[in-house]
């Protein structure tokens, strides 16, 4: 095929050039302050409630034992009447079981066969948080089988779930962690708030195309 | 936009500035805007030193992937191929869009919505795809609204930027049927998040940028805020990514520094509200993201940016704006007068190496080598040096550098100027002639000289020189016929 080779040449002529030049760059210098931007963070739980808080994201401080209750409270509390989890996520047995007078839906089908659902009727998504970030109230989520990554996306509002004791402190910590990190998931987010935006003149406004409200259930203890 | 209609960068620069200059609610938008940008970054590095470093460390962590570039290149094309990820290389603008063109056509799709994408603005993908059939709709609020102006973007981060609510307010109110006029922000990108939802569900094929690259691990990074990057690289079945070749990282160690700087510089965010970090399409055992995920990889003139020593520093950029908040000359003319893609301090390196001094040179004019950009950059790149460079080699056809249309600016009328200022520097006879005639005939200096006149008055020369002034209060002087 032409196209392929065409672009098969434009490899091998950009790499070429690349090669050909890369003399005239400079030698890797020694890491001036290997650490510089790195901020500790003493009180993890305290640091990830103040910037989540800032960023417009709402914070239920809870526990292991309670979170289903408050998750429920708050959701009746706010009038929100439906709320989808995906049926392998590791806390699906445990929700769909309940009887709150929520209606649960369950994530169990391919996205095309949800797709209408999640734009036009899911009121509230489920995540769950593998690991969060204390200095910049940021949630890390991992897609996966348990976990959709239009889940956290469409709905006008998204739940999620985060263990406090998974706080790493900063975002160099948490890159840093081989064993978290490896092997990357299809799709690994930062979240650190509601979808925003400031592009009409510099004014603030949340709920640009992602969830007008993030709420974290902050399991500590 | 392809090289060959990038001529109109160089065409009616001044004239635009000069518009630019004269339009009172523009210059107020800007001027409102670049304040409040610059405040807002001043407030997240309150302490010197610690940004000294930090730029220091981002320098040398975007040094060192470049030195190793074309490994780096090999590396992420690998890694991509095993996650799953379709690679392609485009050596010119013409070739990207053709390349996505032909993933467009090989799914039938006719709607593609797009993330925010500058090298997509580069290339002029919008006009090739409609100019095919294919409606490209853009998502990033500010992209939307300069869209649906039937403009460009006049800031990097910021598109609309050059627009206040009242303008915004408007066009939502003329071209977005049954949308009452209001100013409410809320309430007009009530209105957006509406229009593009339906744009998102429909779309058959989503395109995005691509802010960092991990060769490492194969895995695409994208920074925003709104969650339309995230909407186009997820629900359409298709992700097409376009990405620059000096986006690449070595390893997810680097981008806390970077991403750090770029969020900060860029809109003193501490963070973004999304990272959002691809490294495949969908998994079998996974319930949604797109079937198939697709990176362009794009040269247009970046491997030449590559062969200089000192011009190869432009590929440092992180494209995070800063240099432009920080620009008296941006704030002042705004992003569109430039022309290009790209304005503002970066703008002016970049343009003229992508489409040539001959056509988009002019730009590097707009400088009064302040600094301000070079003060601000996070990556430490010496902008006001590559703009003096640019311009020498826009004079020079001899110039060392691999930038096309080099000594194409050369005015045959300023070089015999030059060429008799420096005679006369370097003859005692004629220069002293000179100053003297300068002082005596003083008087006959016009009053209105071309444009310098229009905002300023006359230049006069003093009736006595400094060395006449010496001379008469006895002062030695131990050169009278050196240079002033």
């Amino acid at each position: 095929m032409s196209g392929t080779k065409a672009m098969m040449n434009s490899r091998h002529n950009i790499l070429q050039r690349l090669r050909q030049y890369r003399t005239s760059m400079p030698a890797h210098e020694q890491m001036e302050n290997p650490t510089a931007g790195v901020v500790e963070v003493e009180n993890k739980v305290g640091a990830f409630t103040a910037a989540m808080e800032a960023a417009h994201g709402e914070v239920i401080p809870t526990t292991s034992e309670h979170w289903r209750r408050d998750l429920f409270e708050h959701l009746r509390a706010q009038a929100i009447h439906n709320l989808m989890i995906a049926d392998q996520s590791r806390f699906a047995d445990l929700l769909l079981q309940e009887n709150t007078g929520i209606e649960l839906l369950p994530y169990n089908q391919a996205f095309e066969s949800m797709k209408d659902d999640l734009f036009h009727r899911v009121a509230a998504g489920f995540s769950v948080a593998s690991a969060g970030i204390a200095e910049t109230g940021t949630l890390i989520v991992k897609s996966g089988p348990g976990e959709p990554r239009t889940l956290s996306l469409v709905p006008p509002v998204n739940y999620v779930w985060l263990d406090a004791n998974t706080l790493y402190q900063n975002q160099f910590e948490a890159f840093a962690d081989k064993e978290y990190m490896k092997p990357l998931p299809t799709n690994l987010l930062l979240i650190s708030g509601p979808s925003k935006t400031a592009d009409i003149q510099q004014t603030l406004a949340y709920g640009a195309h992602g969830p007008k409200r993030l709420i974290v259930l902050l399991i500590d203890g | 936009m392809t090289t060959q209609d990038a001529g109109h960068i160089n065409l009616n620069f001044k004239n635009r500035v000069n518009e630019a200059l004269a339009d009172q609610e523009l210059r107020g938008n800007f001027r409102g805007a670049m304040d409040f940008l610059m405040q807002k970054r001043a407030a997240m590095f309150p302490d010197q030193e610690d940004l000294e470093a930090l730029r220091k460390r981002g320098e040398q962590v975007r040094n060192r992937c470049l030195q190793q570039l074309p490994d780096l290149l090999e590396q992420l094309e690998a890694q991509c191929v095993s996650n799953g990820i379709q690679v392609h290389w485009a050596e010119t603008a013409e070739q990207a869009n053709n390349i996505i063109l032909g993933i467009m056509r090989d799914h039938q799709a006719t709607r593609m919505v797009k993330g925010k994408s500058m090298a997509s603005e580069e290339i002029g993908l919008n006009h090739f795809l409609a100019d095919h059939g294919i409606e490209a709709l853009e998502s990033d609020m500010g992209e939307y609204i300069v869209q649906l102006d039937h403009s460009t973007p006049s800031h990097i981060i910021m598109p609309a930027i050059h627009k206040n609510k009242q303008q915004i307010a408007r066009l939502f109110h003329e071209k977005t049927p049954g949308v009452e006029y209001t100013e409410d922000v809320d309430k007009l990108i009530g209105t957006g998040r509406e229009v593009l939802r339906q744009k998102f569900f429909e779309a058959e094929v989503g395109l995005s940028g691509v802010n960092f690259a991990v060769a490492e691990t194969g895995t695409l990074c994208l920074v925003e805020n709104e969650g339309n990057g995230r909407m186009s690289t997820t629900v359409p079945p298709v992700h097409i990514a376009l990405c620059g070749i000096e986006k690449v990282v070595q390893s997810l160690a680097d981008i806390p520094p970077l991403y750090r700087l770029l969020t900060r510089s860029a809109t003193g965010q501490a963070i973004t509200t999304y990272f959002n970090m691809i490294s495949g399409p969908r998994k079998p055992d996974e319930l949604d993201g797109p079937q198939e995920v697709h990176l362009v990889l794009l040269d247009n003139g970046r491997s030449r940016m590559y062969a200089d020593k000192q011009l190869q520093q432009t590929l440092r950029c992180i494209r995070c704006g800063a240099c432009m908040n920080h620009c008296p000359v941006y704030t002042r003319i705004g992003g569109h007068a430039y022309g290009s893609t790209y304005p503002g301090p970066i703008g002016q390196v970049v343009s003229p190496q992508i489409w040539g001094l001959n056509n988009a040179g002019n730009i590097t004019q707009a400088c009064s080598l302040n600094g301000a950009c070079r003060d601000a950059c996070p990556v430490n790149i010496p902008l006001p040096d590559l703009i003096r460079r640019l311009r020498h080699d826009g004079n020079n056809s001899t110039a060392e550098g691999q930038t096309a249309g080099q000594g194409q600016l050369r005015k045959p009328a300023e070089a015999v100027i030059w060429k008799f200022w420096a005679l006369l520097n370097r003859s005692p006879l004629l220069y002293r002639l000179t100053l003297w005639s300068a002082t005596r005939f003083r008087k006959l200096i016009p009053s209105h000289i071309g444009p310098w006149t229009r905002y300023r008055s006359a230049p006069r020369p003093a009736s006595k020189s400094l060395h006449d002034l010496m001379k008469a209060s006895g002062t030695q002087t131990n050169h009278p016929t050196n240079q002033p």
